[in-house]
């Protein structure tokens, strides 16, 4: 499955150090087509394809600090950019949080977010181990925390 | 050695990704000189600087609290936990050793246990990044009792509810809990039952809502189509009105004109019928006269007949014959009686007077014949007055109409063209009162002017009275010199003269300086006494411009005035004529109204003429001639 963005052009960062940072990133174009996401993303939710809608795959699961399954747009992206988002699956309940950011030269949008759980065995339905999380994910540190384990 | 970190080629990503996303991250050379580090780094350690040693900053948060070392650093995989040497922040993350530069970067985030801890080091959770979850596990963590574990496991089991479909969100907002429990689930489908009937019903009170909402826009739209279709009407009335008043003021006019000529003809009609009464009187008087005429004849035969009526009998039967059927108006028998005898010229006067009285009736039938025909004309004559009379009135109103809306509008006009003259007057009377100020102001420079020449007169003198002084000054110190030779040769007896001789040169020598420093300020004065006659001469210049342009406004303004004056006048013209348009607008109703009266008057003496003319065709058809 080929990506179809060039992520040095389109946002100064390479596709390897985002992978590697944030490898539950995924963008989206400005029709709301995912065009391209990050490794443990796809392992998450296996059936992400290249141009999947992505009111397909996500809705929020908090906005403006209200509970509710509200479908993301471009439209209501556009006001969140300075907000703290989180999204929930819509074909399994794997929860993210985090930011998006708009690159208005490539009319594309970057999300980038950590998963938000509760405890680790929630993380492994989705076949995704705590040592898989990069090392500056502070999900990582709480989850153990959250166990007792730290 | 690396001085300057580039972040493209050092780093391989842009110091902008890397503030943005971790603001407490560090960058360390080989000597643990922190090279670059994150924007939030400062504000929580105020000490730290670049190129400040790692080691003096921070060390490992492990049980020993062990130093930093390059070696062991670079060479760690898992994650590092460090605590603050100055102020004791702890952060933990990731080392990414770049073995081409020979560099370490630190990627690292607060590890916080409660909310508050990072006020202490004057930073807010908010300023962390958007895509930090830290902010989101505290606030987990402090919103339940018995500490983070008691929290992960709550929150846990909430979500595995969720997640298994035994909690679904209530449309207030609430979580609604499926139990396993048959019964309880019946109850819980009763509920979830009352939930989709009351969404039901919000949709159905929302499709209401909606529907009433477009019909009030719809019915908005149209009000305003209609009322922007009303005004544009208004306008295209409004500048159609004068021109309207225009031609109905002409048309008033003909109107007038068309009357006064309806009103003649009437009169000729008047006068044409008058004339044929007067026949007609006339061929009545003339007919009774010979009637009258007959009788007295008559009677006499009858009384010369009654003398021969045994003679006479059978003639006069004969004759008395045609009379009956003459008094029964048949005028067309003849007497067959004749001669020269009494009852033969009386049979011939009797002949003669049937053909006169036969001659009569026809004429009177053409005079009633005449009389119908001018009857005829005048009635229609009177339709087309009637007729002419209607327009008239019409039309005057119409006039009346368009002439209120032109007396409304220059009433408009006057009312504007008041408040502009106040408006006027009021800038006269300010521009008056700044052409005094600035004649006062004038007065005052020239005035302060004069003043300052004095004193630079008086500098002069006093500068001459220096010189005269410095002359004095320059001649007792001369005067001293020689008094102090003087005193040198007279030996011990000139030594007290010595002394004063001394102190005059140095008096002398006081008073050149004095008099130096005096003419100095003299000719600063008279410097400064030159500069202000030029500033004085220039704040006259600028206040005789600003009179100019006061004098040039006030002229304006009186022009203006007088301009404003003329439209006034031109405008109580232009009421007064529309209030003559209004007066002849009256008048032509007036004269509308009499006109009508006059018809009226006219049609019933014409259908009196009628009247009488049948009345007269009856008496004439009585007869048969």
């Amino acid at each position: 499955m080929e990506e179809k963005i060039n992520y040095n052009e389109t946002f100064g960062i390479s596709k390897q150090w985002l992978d590697e940072l944030f490898p539950f990133h995924f963008v989206i174009d400005e029709w709301g087509g995912v065009i391209g996401f990050g490794p443990l993303l796809s392992k998450a939710i296996k059936d992400i394809e290249i141009d999947e809608g992505v009111d397909n795959l996500f809705e929020y699961d908090l906005l403006d600090g209200e509970e509710g399954e509200v479908d993301i747009t471009v439209e209501n992206l556009k006001e969140k950019l300075r907000a703290k988002l989180r999204l929930v699956g819509k074909m399994v309940p794997f929860k993210l949080i985090g930011e998006v950011r708009y690159f208005d030269e490539a009319n594309t949008f970057l999300f980038l977010g950590r998963p938000y759980f509760t405890q680790i065995n929630q993380l492994k339905r989705y076949g995704i181990n705590l040592e898989d999380l990069p090392l500056s994910d502070p999900s990582r540190k709480y989850l153990e925390l959250l166990e007792g384990n730290s | 050695m690396i001085e300057k970190i580039e972040f493209e080629k050092h780093l391989r990503i842009s110091k902008d990704w890397l503030d943005n996303l971790f603001p407490f991250y560090m960058v360390v050379d080989e000597y643990l000189s922190t090279l670059e580090f994150g924007p939030l780094l400062p504000k929580a350690i105020d000490d730290i600087s670049d190129t400040e040693s790692l080691d003096n900053l921070f060390e490992f948060l492990d049980d020993e609290n062990s130093e930093i070392e390059f070696d062991s650093l670079k060479d760690i995989t898992g994650p590092i936990k460090i605590v603050g040497k100055i102020a004791p922040l702890k952060l933990w993350g990731e080392v990414r050793y770049i073995e081409e530069f020979n560099l370490v970067l630190l990627l690292l985030t607060p590890l916080l246990k409660s909310e508050n801890e990072l006020t202490r080091y004057k930073i807010q959770l908010e300023e962390l990044p958007l895509s930090d979850t830290t902010s989101n596990y505290l606030e987990l963590i402090s919103n339940t009792e018995g500490g983070p574990q008691a929290a992960g496991s709550k929150y846990a089991k909430e979500d595995e509810k969720k997640e298994q479909g035994f909690v679904v969100p209530g449309l207030d907002g609430s979580d609604i809990e499926i139990p396993e429990d048959p019964e309880a689930l019946k109850d819980a489908y009763k509920k979830m039952a009352y939930e989709f009937g009351k969404v039901a019903r919000a949709s159905t009170e929302l499709q209401d809502i909606i529907r009433d909402k477009t019909q009030e826009l719809d019915m908005q739209v149209v009000m305003t189509k209609e009322a922007l279709r009303k005004a544009e009407e208004e306008r295209a009335k409004a500048e159609t009105a004068t021109e309207e008043a225009l031609i109905a003021k002409d048309e008033a006019e003909k109107a007038h004109s068309e009357a006064e000529t309806a009103k003649k003809e009437v009169e000729k009609a008047k006068e044409e019928l008058e004339l044929a009464y007067e026949k007609v009187d006339k061929a009545r008087a003339e007919a009774r006269a010979e009637a009258d005429e007959a009788i007295q004849d008559i009677v006499l035969l009858k009384n010369k007949a009654e003398e021969d009526v045994e003679i006479l009998k059978g003639k006069v039967s004969k004759i008395l014959h045609v009379v009956r059927f003459a008094s029964e108006g048949d005028l067309t028998n003849k007497i067959p009686v004749s001669g020269t005898d009494p009852i033969g010229q009386v049979g011939d006067g009797l002949n003669e007077f049937f053909n006169n009285l036969k001659n009569s009736v026809k004429e009177i039938e053409s005079c009633s014949s005449a009389l119908k025909n001018a009857s005829y004309n005048l009635k229609d004559n009177n339709r087309v007055m009637k007729n002419n009379s209607a327009e008239t009135t019409d039309q005057t109103f119409q006039a009346t109409k368009a002439s209120d809306k032109v007396t409304s509008g220059m009433r408009e006009v006057e009312g504007s063209m008041k408040n502009m003259i106040m408006a006027i007057k009021e800038i006269t009377q300010i521009t008056t009162e700044a052409s005094s100020l600035a004649n006062q102001t004038s007065d005052l420079a020239r005035s302060t002017n004069e003043t300052i020449t004095q004193l630079d007169v008086s500098s002069t003198k006093i500068g001459e009275v220096i010189k005269l002084i410095q002359g004095i000054a320059h001649q007792t110190n001369l005067l001293s010199l020689n008094a102090q030779i003087e005193a040198m040769w007279a030996g011990e007896a000139g030594k007290g003269f010595r002394v004063v001789a001394n102190e005059v040169k140095e008096l002398s020598k006081q008073t050149a300086m004095a008099t130096s420093q005096v003419e100095s300020m003299i000719t600063n004065i008279q410097s400064d006494s030159k500069k202000a006659i030029s500033a004085v001469t220039q704040i006259s210049e600028s206040i005789m411009t600003m009179t100019s342009y006061t004098q040039k406004i006030s002229d304006s303004m009186v022009q203006q005035s007088s301009y404003t004056g003329l439209v006034s006048e031109v405008v109580a013209g232009a009421s007064e004529s529309i209030k003559e348009i209004n007066e002849s607008i009256i008048l032509v109703k007036e004269s509308a109204k009499t006109t009508d009266s006059a018809i009226d008057t006219s049609q019933n003496s014409a259908e009196n003429v009628d009247t009488w003319s049948e009345n007269l065709d009856t008496l004439v058809a009585r007869f048969k001639i």
